[in-house]
């Protein structure tokens, strides 16, 4: 459903001239919010800041950013930076808000779970003690065990390894090859962008799970088949969302300005274009490690994963709904592990976002 | 009777920590026409919407009075105000493309008045709808009706805008900057429309940043500076002997005829404000540095520059003026090298410019320069003031630090805003930022891009001021692009008409702008709203 | 409304409809063209001989190698096998499972029912609710909101089976509401529909208040409120419609979630359908089915996403082009 974006980037005709008002029209800040505003209130002509609702007119729907469905975990918005502005005047100027302490912790946590779990756990997440199967939680084992009659909390803590490492391979995967082929495609000359984004519709013409079977049916289950899938899967946010931003970014005025002062186009593109365009990307890179994460476990659950008895969460899901009637807590505390993850890193690229968005003029 | 009294109004958003209005009082009688004239961030937008109780949230007002009808307005609740909107007073925003809702029909935003008040049945919405079109001048009609914003002209959706606002016939019109995204042609027909709505009985309050665009049709006039009216009274006084300093200085810094070699930004001291001239420019008449010759550019099949052709000498400006879409802003891409002409030729210091490839002309771009519109729109998002301006020097560094010091300097700003991000600067601010970092590689031509278009007037007075010393210091040939005849003429010494990608008239500024030869000519200098009291 | 029959008496052509309406249609074939082509790609990337791939644990006898060899003209030239599957595609043609000795098309209309049922049900639900929620807390700052908000963000971070076990062990083995597994009747219908609705009326509920929100910022609703109009009617009348631009660009993406979400949760509560279907394709490389499955999804994105595109210029007319 690119098929609209083309008309966004070219919304505006070449050389229109846009009457004053409507250009100077983002630039929204609260007088107060403007430094030097004695003398020089900031330089708008006509509408006045006049608290919420903005005289001001954001720029048509479809704008760049959006014109690509992103990462589907939760959307990531055109910047509408004179709304934004306006709506939350005051506590967009400061960093670090209290609701995010809690979602670093626990990525924190779970990074030191994936790359060290011997710190957080000394028991074997194989170690089976059928004497003990699902019991419940207790001093001893404090999620309980699972049928086999091994240590749930182990199993979490060194299943955050599979779990998250698969998430991230994954993400890095698309990130980096979306990021080449939509990039490529920004700056193809017309023909060859248009091949490009066909390509990316396709791609995203799949379901994602089916996609994701497809290719496990071709290349058969295991941990480098599972990043593989789900690489491929994401591809297409990134590319085209790289894409319509390379777009934007192509034809912005500091690029023309760039080219004013005589640059080269390798310098123009590796100087203004590239890093501009790669602004978006941690962002949907965050917000989309949760997508894979849920992924994961979804091929896990189906048993396509990474084989057993590797302690994938989303495996020892699988095995544990056959337990569910008896032992809750099999269920229950991998389960946590996911959403929370998942949240956690869906608060911390909203936050990216938010920062990311104050960020555009 | 008054329509509306409000005295001491204070309107605050204590969460942004703004205090909009300070104390404004204000009456507006029934058919008068009330202006609030002032600079943004002066309030007056504020003012106005307070009045009909659209503040917005996180607003708290308080007045001493403040009395709608002859009803106490303080004590309204929400069903209250809704009441008196749209049947006791109508608003009409700036700009009608995002102030009509765009995915409806113009008809049916008509008809949404009608429905709230009930003013007409239901059956007859439609055909009534219809009728205001048509008493706004609004050429077929039922056509239009049945059209969205965005199919419309922007002369055509303004006055749309006006009839949803004056449907259920309200004794009282608020205007906030009703022609300001308007071509000058068009905003004379809306400011005619507006004085036939006053003439036949509806009071008005017009809110504008532009004294000349409220002159012919206020009759009070206040003048507002940062939440607080500074002067008030009748406008052909208040326009021809100010008591206030600061309506004097936005006086003083309107651009015309008469202040050609003038500063505008002068400052008003002991209650005179004295004009001093600019720095002597001297203009090389030998071989021109720009020579642009029967130029002609398309944007696909669309042809957007036809056979243009002038030049620019060293010292000299050169104002291009026309409506949007004109192609004004195509010859500044051609002149800058930024687009390929269809035909025609750019020639630079007498070799070809526009012809030869862009590795040739990479080594010869520093020459010429371009001030933008927007400048924070031409400034790469990352980089701090520092940055922006050494790029063109050849990249940040050490030695270059003095450089962008003497540059900023040269603009009127401190070495220390060098760090700072051009984002937290006011919008004066960043176009001495644009203008330094367009200096810096000693150009011989500045191509500026309506560069004043987006500031306040006292700022625009500035950067004018600032861009006459340059000129003259330095010997640059500028290319002035602007919309606004008086800026083109206080500042150009010759001037293009364009219109449709041609030039309709062209010669000495003067020549042109008093003794105008062509039809449009004529037509654009007619419709430029006048200072009633004329010049000081 | 006057005004509307007077654009249908018109035609779409005089409104600005033709040319996107064209585009769209021809982009959808190309989209069915390629998902086409990379079922047959897919086929051709299983490692070992095609005719092996084919069979896979299907009973394997001379015969059945020579009849799929005939079927698929594995005798032919590349080029030739390719052009004689799109051939056959265009007739309605699937092929065989050769591991269930059926023909795929049969196969999967006698499953496509079940599943069709959930996806809808889920759909409906999920839109309700993303809707209710979304107009009862749009633009207001309450704790009911930031609670919305919360579960609506819980909802999207929870994968599909874990909402599924959730469910089952609360209401079906705790409560005893619900039947834990088959598909008798609507009562069975339910927990599935729940747990797969759940995910999209987290994202469609944030996407709606988002967008509600800033509809309602806007100078157009600024003029509004300046006729006099109720906050209501400026919801239902203006800010609605903007609100659903975004959401209906999204539409494709919940197909996918549908489908895709489908396939597992029929697989955590025991219920018939495509799922099972494509679950036991890809564990038993059955590729001819594997490859129908393709295309099934492929015509069903291209049918709804035409669908999107076409109501996109129903809602916004800026997209359509007069000329």
């Amino acid at each position: 459903m690119t098929i609209f974006d083309k008309e966004s980037a070219f919304g505006h005709e070449p050389g229109r001239t846009v009457p004053p008002a409507r250009r100077a029209a983002d630039d929204a800040d609260l007088p107060g919010l403007t430094l030097g505003s004695a003398g020089e209130p900031g330089g708008r002509r006509g509408g006045e800041p006049h608290g919420g609702p903005s005289a001001v007119a954001p720029p048509p729907p479809a704008v760049a950013a959006s014109a690509s469905p992103a990462s589907p975990g939760v959307p990531v918005f055109p910047a509408s930076s004179a709304v934004l502005a306006s709506a939350a005047p005051v506590r967009r100027r400061y960093g670090l808000r209290p609701g995010l302490v809690a979602p670093l912790l626990f990525l924190v946590v779970a990074a030191v779970a994936a790359l060290a779990p011997g710190l957080l756990s000394g028991t074997d997440p194989l170690a089976a003690d059928p004497l003990h199967a699902l019991a419940p939680p207790s001093a001893e084992h404090w999620f309980g065990t699972d049928h086999l009659g091994r240590d749930v909390l182990a199993r979490i803590v060194h299943g955050a390894g599979h779990s998250l490492a698969i998430g991230a391979a994954a993400i890095l995967f698309a990130a980096v090859a979306g990021t080449v082929l939509g990039a490529l495609a920004g700056l193809s000359p017309r023909y060859l962008d248009e091949v490009f984004s066909r390509l990316f519709d396709i791609l995203a013409t799949f379901p994602e799970l089916l996609l994701a079977l497809l290719v496990i049916s071709v290349t058969g289950p295991g941990t480098g088949n599972v990043i593989l899938a789900i690489g491929l899967v994401q591809l297409p946010n990134y590319a085209r969302v790289i894409r319509a931003q390379t777009f934007v970014v192509r034809r912005s005025g500091y690029v023309e300005q760039a080219v004013t002062f005589g640059l080269p186009r390798p310098v123009l593109i590796l100087r203004h274009v590239l890093p501009n365009v790669l602004g978006p990307l941690p962002v949907i890179a965050t917000i989309g490690m949760g997508t894979a994460i849920i992924a994961t476990s979804g091929l896990s659950f189906l048993g396509l994963g990474p084989l057993p008895p590797s302690p994938e969460w989303g495996s020892m899901l699988a095995e544990a709904r056959n337990y569910l009637r008896v032992a809750w807590w099999t269920v229950l505390f991998p389960g946590l592990a996911v959403t929370l993850s998942v949240v956690s890193l869906t608060l911390v690229g909203r936050h990216l976002q938010r920062r990311f968005e104050r960020r555009l003029p | 009777m008054s329509l509306i009294e409000v005295e001491d109004l204070r309107v605050a958003f204590p969460k942004a920590g703004v205090q909009a209005v300070r104390g404004v009082s204000l009456s507006i009688a029934e058919g008068e026409c009330v202006a609030i004239v002032g600079e943004s961030g002066s309030g007056k937008s504020v003012t106005a919407r307070t009045l009909v109780g659209l503040t917005g949230p996180g607003a708290t007002v308080t007045a001493g009075r403040f009395s709608v009808k002859g009803r106490d307005a303080l004590r309204f609740g929400q069903r209250g105000w809704r009441r008196l909107r749209g049947r006791f007073a109508g608003l009409v925003l700036q700009d009608a493309l995002v102030s009509l809702d765009p995915l409806r029909r113009v008809g049916d935003e008509i008809a949404e008045v009608l429905a709230a008040h009930d003013v007409v049945p239901r059956a007859g919405r439609a055909a009534k709808a219809l009728e205001l079109l048509e008493a706004v001048g609004v050429p077929e009609p039922e056509l239009r009706a049945r059209q969205y914003a965005h199919q419309l002209s922007g002369g055509l959706r303004q006055r749309a805008l006006i009839a949803s606002a004056i449907a259920a016939d309200p004794p009282l019109l608020i205007a906030d900057e009703p022609t300001t995204a308007l071509d000058v042609t068009v905003q004379a027909q809306i400011l005619r429309l507006l004085a036939a709505r006053k003439a036949q009985g509806t009071a008005l309050l017009m809110i504008s940043h532009d004294l000349a665009v409220v002159s012919s049709i206020a009759d009070r006039v206040l003048v507002m500076k940062d939440g607080v009216v500074v002067e008030e009274g009748p406008t052909a006084r208040v326009l021809s002997d100010p008591d206030d300093d600061y309506t004097k200085l936005l006086l003083a810094a309107v651009p015309s005829a008469a202040s050609r070699g003038t500063r505008l930004s002068a400052i008003a001291t002991g209650g005179v404000s004295l004009r001093t001239p600019l720095p002597e420019r001297k203009v090389d008449h030998g071989s021109p540095v720009v020579e642009v010759s029967r130029l002609c550019a398309a944007y696909g099949p669309r042809k957007v520059v036809d056979d243009v052709s002038f030049e620019v000498h060293a010292g000299e400006t050169v104002g291009i003026v026309g409506e949007s879409g004109s192609g004004k802003t195509t010859v500044a891409r051609l002149v800058l090298g930024l687009m390929t002409p269809v035909s025609g030729q750019v020639r630079l210091n007498g070799t070809p410019w526009s012809t030869v490839s862009e590795r040739e002309r990479r080594p010869r771009r520093s020459s010429v320069q371009l001030i933008s519109q927007n400048p924070l729109d031409s400034f790469d998002p990352r980089y701090t003031v520092g940055r922006l301006i050494a790029e063109p020097l050849g990249g940040p560094s050490r030695e270059r630090r003095d450089r962008v010091a003497e540059l900023l300097a040269r603009v009127g700003l401190p070495a220390d805003l060098m760090t700072s991000h051009p984002r937290r600067l006011s919008g004066g601010q960043r176009q001495r930022v644009a203008i330094a970092r367009a200096l810096a590689p000693q150009p011989q031509v500045l191509v500026c891009d309506e560069p004043v278009s987006a500031l306040d007037v006292s700022i625009q007075a500035q950067v004018l001021d600032l861009l006459g010393e340059i000129q003259a210091a330095d010997g640059t040939a500028l290319i002035f692009i602007s919309h606004d005849l008086g800026v083109v003429h206080h500042i150009s010494d010759r001037v293009l008409v364009m219109r449709d990608g041609q030039v309709v008239e062209d010669g000495h500024v003067d020549e042109v702008f008093f003794l105008p030869k062509h039809d449009y000519t004529r037509e654009l200098l007619g419709a430029v709203p006048k200072l009633v009291s004329a010049e000081l | 409304m006057s005004t509307l029959t007077l654009t249908r008496r018109r035609g779409l052509a005089a409104a600005g409809w033709a040319g996107p309406v064209v585009r769209r249609l021809g982009a959808g074939v190309a989209v069915l063209w390629a998902a086409a082509t990379a079922a047959y790609l897919a086929l051709l990337l299983v490692p070992g001989d095609t005719v092996d791939v084919l069979i896979a644990d299907g009973v394997d006898t001379p015969e059945r190698r020579a009849q799929i060899i005939t079927e698929w003209g594995l005798d032919r030239s590349q080029a030739r096998q390719y052009v004689d599957y799109l051939v056959r595609l265009l007739h309605g043609d699937l092929g065989r499972s050769y591991v269930l000795q059926r023909g795929v098309g049969d196969l999967l209309a006698t499953q496509v029912g079940p599943t069709i049922r959930l996806a809808l049900t889920a759909a409906v639900f999920g839109v309700v609710l993303a809707l209710v929620l979304a107009l009862t807390t749009a633009g207001r700052r309450s704790w009911f909101g930031g609670l919305a908000g919360m579960s609506e963000l819980v909802a999207v971070s929870m994968p599909p089976f874990l909402v599924g076990l959730l469910l089952l062990a609360v209401f079906s083995f705790t409560l005893g509401w619900f039947p834990v597994s088959g598909d008798r009747g609507f009562v069975s219908l339910v927990l599935p529909a729940v747990a797969l609705g759940l995910q999209i009326s987290g994202v469609l509920g944030q996407v709606l208040r988002e967008g509600l929100e800033r509809a309602l910022e806007e100078p157009f609703a600024v003029t509004a409120r300046s006729r006099g109009i109720t906050e209501r009617r400026l919801v239902a009348g203006h800010a609605l419609r903007h609100a659903l631009l975004p959401a209906v660009t999204l539409t494709g993406w919940f197909v996918g979630v549908l489908f895709g979400g489908a396939i597992i949760v029929e697989a955590v509560f025991g219920r018939p359908g495509l799922g099972q279907l494509t679950l036991s394709a890809v564990t038993g490389k059955d590729m001819p089915v594997v490859m129908a499955l393709i295309l099934l999804s492929a015509v069903v994105y291209v049918t709804v996403s035409t669908i999107v595109d076409l109501s996109y210029l129903l809602i916004d007319p800026r997209l359509r082009r007069s000329g």
